[in-house]
């Protein structure tokens, strides 16, 4: 397993700028997650690093060796594709043994590598069939397997398990965490699904547009977004617009309609500038009464919606802005459609960024 | 009951449509049995005497070794060619690829005897007179188109990221192709090189103009008997063409099922 490196990476597509100056460190062990929109960057990012497209700037380093101009036959990976692209015509023994033969590894090492490989996927019953005959989490585990024969400095993910339904999903999710850590590997994952980041990665990076809007830990990433679009993309789905009225270096006070809220700020925001206020919905109460410490706005519900471990209500503010509130308890009586209610939460939930 | 109407009528269509295709097949057939000298239908009375008269005629069956050995060369000239210009095109991302493509596939759509005539005032400028080799050089594009074609459709059932997968995996270009490609077209490939035998042995308009009074093959040895014979002796040896085309048919879709080859292109 490697440390794997990208240095300011650039690639364009005719005019179109498809990775701007991407500087990462994947360190060795580690399961680092490119999350993104689609035509983020992410995916040209992962070819990349597996030597399959050629940045027009910048170099990719293994272990501090510079391979950007080495091709992926060998830069020693093993990739899962998203079409998985086992080869049809092969039994299970032989896709696995596929990436051991072009090595010029010797046959009883082949079989051995093989077999430990099979048993750790748990598939070892089912060597001698060919990829039709699997089901789609099988046939999953048999490119993961062969990705991972040939002991790769790094196994990279092209959004694995996007076909797959939500239950079988989740189960591969799980095994390809306990799997990962188990061997230890370093491992670069590509998808848009902000959950399936949270839950495998050691880090994460969020791209947009070409960029990493954000580096960090998946806690990181979830709690303290550096960016809008960085706290959008991570279900943070209420953006009330404000004015800073006062503030210092630690703490602001944000005008929102007719309201005025405290908060703690890491930087100082000048007064008189225009931010945006970010509350996740799980965060918003809704009530008739709110304590005398909490932040809150008036308005009436226009919708809610049953989503058995939670409602979802939508409160239409006076000054046209509505905001969204997610609660665990059922919908009370008394909080109806068309009711006036209180949405309210804790000044510590509330995210400031710049408009 | 709409459906039923149209349900018969469908039926009593595709069948007429049958009788048409294989009516004259039959006939010939039938006929190559009978006893009398002239192509009477039905026979009066039926005998194997004609199967016999075709097989002593030596122009017969010196056209038939002709035509198979120039089958078989054409098929094993252009076969090479033709999968190596259907992995081009299949992986050109050039704008000239439709282009290309047409020019690829154009032998089929040019008459033939165009072809024929052209090919017999070229050779004859680069005093070229070899009947065999004049021959072959015909019938090489003949297969061709169809070795391009077939393969084309095969390889356009390859998921691109095999290649890729290959690739990631350490394969080297060479490895790639041979151990993963050729074994995924192989079906596209035997079946574009059974199709240009059966029509390089069939062919008479691209051979008119190529053979000689020595070398001569089956198709054109037939036609010109007919000019002065109509014994059933030509209905013999086309019932074994026939019998031919039928059984190597046949194998081809045991081996890989017609259907497959054609679905999807």
């Amino acid at each position: 397993m490697a440390q794997v490196a990208l240095k300011n990476i650039v690639a364009r597509y005719g005019s179109f700028l498809a990775v701007d100056h991407v500087s990462l460190t994947i360190e060795s062990g580690q399961f680092v997650t490119l999350l993104g929109p689609s035509g983020c960057g992410k995916s040209s990012t992962l070819r990349i690093v597996a030597g399959l497209l050629q940045p027009d700037e910048g170099a990719v380093e293994f272990d501090g060796r510079n391979v950007t101009a080495v091709s992926a036959a060998k830069r020693n990976i093993g990739m899962v594709f998203q079409s998985l692209a086992l080869f049809p015509h092969m039994t299970v023994t032989d896709n696995v043994a596929f990436g051991l033969r072009m090595k010029k590894m010797p046959q009883a090492d082949i079989e051995n590598q093989v077999r430990r490989m099979l048993q750790i996927v748990r598939l070892d019953h089912l060597a001698d069939r060919y990829p039709a005959q699997m089901s789609g989490g099988q046939q999953q585990r048999v490119a993961l397997a062969r990705a991972l024969a040939v002991t790769p400095s790094i196994l990279i993910l092209d959004e694995p398990f996007g076909a797959l339904d939500r239950k079988l999903r989740e189960a591969m999710q799980v095994e390809l965490h306990a799997l990962t850590r188990q061997l230890g590997i370093t491992a670069l994952f590509v998808t848009h699904d902000q959950e399936e980041a949270l839950m495998l990665s050691d880090s994460i990076a969020v791209m947009n547009k070409g960029r990493v809007e954000q580096f960090g830990t998946p806690a990181e990433i979830y709690r303290a977004p550096r960016t809008e679009f960085v706290a959008d993309f991570m279900g943070m789905t209420n953006f009330l617009p404000g004015e800073v009225v006062d503030s210092d270096s630690s703490s602001a006070k944000v005008r929102v309609g007719s309201a005025v809220f405290s908060t703690s700020v890491k930087d100082t925001i000048a007064p008189g500038e225009a931010v945006k206020l970010a509350i996740r919905p799980e965060k918003v109460m809704i009530g008739h009464l709110s304590a005398a410490d909490m932040c809150f706005l008036e308005g009436h519900i226009r919708q809610i919606t049953y989503h058995g471990n939670a409602s979802r209500y939508v409160v239409d503010l006076p000054d046209g802005g509505s905001i969204i509130a997610l609660q665990q308890q059922s919908p009370e009586a008394s909080l109806a459609v068309g009711s006036n209610v209180r949405a309210h939460w804790s000044p510590e939930d509330i995210h400031l960024f710049r408009a | 009951m709409t459906d039923i109407v149209q349900g018969y009528s469908f039926r009593i269509v595709v069948w007429a449509l049958y009788i048409f295709l294989l009516a004259p097949l039959v006939c010939v057939v039938i006929v190559s049995f009978n006893y009398e000298p002239v192509q009477s239908f039905p026979p009066s009375a039926w005998s194997l005497r004609w199967y016999g008269e075709a097989l002593r005629n030596s122009n017969f069956v010196n056209g038939a070794f002709v035509s198979a050995w120039v089958a078989l060369g054409a098929t094993l000239i252009a076969t090479p060619i033709g999968v190596m210009a259907a992995l081009g095109l299949w992986s050109s991302s050039s704008r000239f690829k439709p282009a290309l493509e047409a020019l690829f596939i154009a032998p089929i759509i040019v008459p033939g005897l165009v072809t024929g005539i052209s090919l017999l005032v070229a050779l004859s400028a680069v005093e070229m007179r070899a009947a065999p080799v004049k021959l072959l050089i015909g019938h090489v594009l003949i297969v061709l188109p169809y070795v391009i074609r077939t393969t084309l459709a095969s390889l356009a059932q390859i998921n691109p990221s095999l290649k890729e997968a290959a690739e990631t995996l350490g394969a080297s270009y060479r490895q790639t192709l041979f151990e993963i490609i050729l074994p995924l077209v192989r079906p596209g490939i035997v079946a574009g090189m059974i199709f240009g035998f059966i029509l390089s042995f069939d062919d008479v308009n691209v051979s008119l103009f190529l053979v000689d009074a020595r070398t001569t093959t089956l198709p054109i040895s037939v036609m010109s008997y007919l000019q002065y014979s109509f014994d059933p002796s030509v209905a013999a040896i086309s019932s074994l063409m026939i019998a031919m085309t039928f059984v190597i048919t046949l194998v081809l879709e045991r081996m890989f099922g017609l259907k497959r080859l054609f679905a999807g292109h």
